[in-house]
């Protein structure tokens, strides 16, 4: 039979998760989160993650500058205006999770250039997806709505 | 997400816009290729765009952050935020800045992008534990490194965030 662990190694392993994953025990893998459960009220497993709740602050504090409108155009200008062609729509698919929290100006580009209407023809045949549909969502997505058939409509302001 | 990415990586706007520039040429050559089988979209385009920061990396070293604390003008409340603020950022920019590569790239897709630890180790091509340590051993030396910055900060703020932090 297998030993338990002593609290001792349970709070180790406790901390150890801390040490990698932070204070927020709503983004470690869910098997932890499950394993230290009866563990989270006790005052030592407070005082860890108050240690890496510290660390936290200030990983936090350190913000990203966001994507230029300059760099969104240069990479819109990469893009050769595609073709309806055989694996385009697979690819905006995949596409839409990243795009999500682009700037509008990605989605406004890739409407100009042409990759809309492959999307839109492609929903045509497809259902609807959650990845499709999340990119009505895309943060100040003026441009894009989705009309009463399901397609994308592009505003060209 | 992939200009942050590679911002946290690189240290510079301008390198991180010659990498999501680079990676996107990338992407824009393979669009009509790409099927969605093996790696999902969002990781293949993760490890291109991770693979060419720690290609510059290694070419360059990295610059030194960017928005340093700005040299204090008044005595203004605001000022002495915005100061504060800038002092702080810097201090974090300057901690991850030492840690080598691959524990910052963990960090950042980690902690900045917040993605799964089977994502992240999946773009990094490693496994769970590799990345597990390599997340805990970078924290670890983050906190260690902003442990002497800890008194000066403290001194200035307000929400208590490093009370913690030693």
């Amino acid at each position: 039979m297998a030993k338990l662990p002593t609290l001792t190694e349970r709070l180790n392993a406790l901390r150890d998760c801390a040490d990698a994953y932070g204070a927020d025990i709503a983004r470690w893998p869910a098997a932890r989160r499950e394993a230290f459960f009866d563990l989270l009220d006790t005052d030592e497993a407070a005082l860890i993650l108050d240690e890496a709740r510290g660390l936290d602050g200030f990983l936090n504090a350190a913000t990203a500058p966001r994507m230029s409108e300059d760099l969104t155009n240069r990479i819109m200008a990469g893009y050769a205006a595609p073709k309806q062609q055989a694996g385009l729509f697979d690819f905006l698919r995949g596409l839409a999770p990243v795009v999500r929290l682009a700037p509008a100006g990605v989605l406004a580009g890739l409407g100009a250039l042409g990759i809309a209407s492959g999307l839109m023809s492609a929903s045509a045949q497809d259902p609807l997806t959650p990845e499709y549909e999340a990119l009505a969502y895309v943060d100040d997505l003026s441009p894009v709505a989705i009309d009463e058939d399901g397609g994308l409509e592009w505003d060209a302001e | 997400m992939i200009y942050a990415a590679s911002y946290r990586m690189l240290g510079s706007k301008a390198a991180a816009e010659d990498a999501v520039q680079e990676t996107f040429m990338r992407l824009w050559r393979h669009a009509a290729k790409w099927k969605p089988q093996g790696a999902k979209f969002e990781t293949w385009l993760y490890r291109v765009a991770m693979n060419i920061c720690l290609d510059q990396l290694r070419k360059t070293k990295r610059e030194a952050p960017e928005d340093a604390a700005p040299e204090r003008a008044d005595s203004a409340d605001r000022q002495d935020q915005k100061i504060f603020a800038a002092e702080r950022r810097f201090a974090i920019d300057e901690a991850l800045d030492k840690l080598p590569e691959r524990q910052r790239l963990a960090i950042t897709l980690c902690h900045y992008q917040e993605l799964s630890n089977i994502e992240a180790a999946e773009i990094m091509e490693i496994s769970v534990e590799a990345l597990e340590s390599l997340l805990a051993r970078g924290r670890r030396a983050l906190r260690q490194r902003l442990a002497p910055m800890r008194e000066h900060l403290m001194g200035k703020m307000d929400d208590g965030e490093t009370s913690h932090l030693n």
